[in-house]
């Protein structure tokens, strides 16, 4: 019945909450008769030291707790965005190293491409130098020795030719003039250049 | 004395001498179950605020610290943030916290035996140590407080989100939160069923308070009285024996080595559940009181 009141009057609501709490406890000393199940004094007494409760609790030890705790997760919130934020930025300086280092490797790469064909380049040419002077030291050896192989045959042919001048001078000297002698002398040289030409030819 | 005044008497709320009337009126201003209201009221005024001074100046550090925080920490975290959210949890936040710390409190004082003890120091004139929740008048006054707290939140909210001007909202506002209840319905449908809807839906949040106050109730009363039963198997079965049995220390030898230790150890067992419930019952009334709140309070558009 009560609720049915409470419910069509809505600023009858606070009342009938009152009225409950009365008739609580007096229909249980009217059901009781001199029993005491319940009675209004406990229902005020709870009411009142609930409130009072509420207000030193809430004053004292609730709210300092509590302000504590939302200043705690706060820091706490902020900190880990701190270190979202920096891991973040580690990474991108990670990657902005990584990338240097890989440039770096790149250039390195063409610097050594380039040193080696640098080298290979001075290797070709000192070579080819090298070679070119080794030609030349041997044909300025073999044309030397070519000159000396025909000045010794010169000198050969001459000391030869005189040799053979004075051998026939000694034997012919007292029956031959010195016009015969000298014909005798170019006959024998000639002779003799024949006969070191068809014998240089064996 | 006999056998069913005295389960009765377990379960009594006692008043004391002197304090039955005030103003010549039958109203009971000071009782065991008052006295009992008393002493946890002001063992947590006085230990809690001590607990939170260490907590400011210890931190975590502290087991005092650590104890008042893991409290907090489960009202907000099992209690508020799930029924309200956790924007609106912080505002009923301290209302949650001492209903659940109060009711706790009461319900683990009336495990201890304080009456029998009180009752014997005093010659049983000075009564302390029944359990306050076991009581229907304090149950009706917690969930009245409950009742309370969503109407004027609810008369708040409907005041800060009506269209009227505040000097036309402000005397309307219980109405406002009236209609509020009801779910917003389109068309002439909505506005055939708005009060039908709001009646029942205030209904609703009467009978659900009302249910605050039955819940707690009985399951106080129910493992008092079932171990008050269980004692008093003791007894009666020593009474009948005496009365009618002719060989009486035989009976009692029975007694003692049949009856007592099943019924102490059963009655062991059912302190223990009792543990549970005390614990369980603070919570349960918290928790409803603050989805009861987030449901009717603040009702979403």
């Amino acid at each position: 019945m009560a609720i049915r009141r409470g419910s069509m009057t809505t600023r009858g609501r606070a009342a009938v909450v009152a009225a409950a709490l009365v008739a609580a406890p007096a229909a249980a000393h009217a059901a009781g008769g001199g029993g005491e199940v319940g009675n209004l004094g406990q229902a005020v007494a709870a009411l009142l030291i609930f409130l009072l409760l509420l207000l030193v609790l809430g004053k004292w030890a609730w709210r300092p707790v509590i302000e504590a705790l939302q200043r705690r997760e706060a820091d706490m919130q902020t900190r880990i965005e701190q270190a979202k934020d920096r891991e973040t930025k580690a990474e991108q300086i990670l990657a902005e190293y990584q990338q240097r280092i890989a440039r770096a490797e790149d250039e390195a790469d063409i610097i050594r491409d380039q040193a080696r064909r640098d080298a290979e380049a001075e290797r070709d040419e000192l070579l080819k130098t090298a070679r070119e002077q080794a030609r030349q030291a041997i044909d300025d050896a073999r044309r030397d020795i070519e000159h000396a192989e025909t000045a010794a045959l010169e000198d050969l042919q001459e000391a030869t030719a005189r040799m053979a001048a004075d051998i026939a001078e000694r034997v012919l000297r007292e029956e031959l003039g010195p016009d015969a002698q000298q014909r005798l002398i170019q006959h024998a040289a000639r002779e003799i250049v024949e006969a070191e030409n068809t014998g240089s030819r064996i | 004395m006999l056998a069913s005044t005295d389960i009765l008497d377990h379960v009594m709320d006692h008043a004391w001498p002197g304090a039955e009337t005030l103003f010549g009126v039958r109203f009971t201003w000071m009782s065991s179950a008052i006295a009992t209201m008393i002493l946890v009221g002001v063992a947590l005024a006085v230990l809690l605020p001590m607990l939170a001074r260490r907590h400011a100046r210890l931190g975590i550090e502290s087991l005092s610290g650590q104890v008042i925080e893991v409290v907090i920490l489960f009202v907000r975290d099992q209690i508020a943030v799930p029924a309200l959210g956790p924007k609106r949890a912080y505002a009923f936040l301290p209302f949650l916290l001492t209903m659940f710390v109060f009711v706790l409190a009461m319900n683990l004082v009336g495990l201890l035996p304080l009456q029998p003890l009180t009752n014997w120091l005093t010659d049983g004139r000075y009564p302390v140590g029944h359990t306050p929740t076991s009581l229907i008048t304090v149950c009706a006054a917690l969930a009245g407080t409950a009742l309370l707290v969503i109407f004027f939140t609810g008369c708040v909210h409907a005041v800060r989100h009506s269209k009227l001007p505040a000097w036309a909202a402000v005397p309307l506002a219980p109405g406002l939160w009236f209609l509020n209840l009801s779910p917003s319905i389109p068309g002439v449908t909505g506005m055939l069923l708005k009060v039908p809807l709001a009646i029942l839906e205030s209904i609703g949040v009467v009978a659900k308070c009302f249910s605050l106050m039955i819940r707690l109730f009985a399951n106080m009363v129910a493992g008092h009285i079932l171990l008050a039963v269980l004692m008093m198997f003791i007894i009666t079965t020593l009474e009948t024996t005496v009365t009618t049995a002719m060989d009486a220390t035989i009976e009692n030898n029975i007694v003692a080595f049949y009856v007592g230790p099943v019924c102490v150890a059963g009655s062991v067992l059912v302190d223990l559940m009792e543990l549970l419930v005390a614990g369980l019952q603070a919570y349960i009334l918290t928790f409803l009181t603050a989805m009861f709140l987030g449901l009717y309070g603040e009702p979403a558009h």
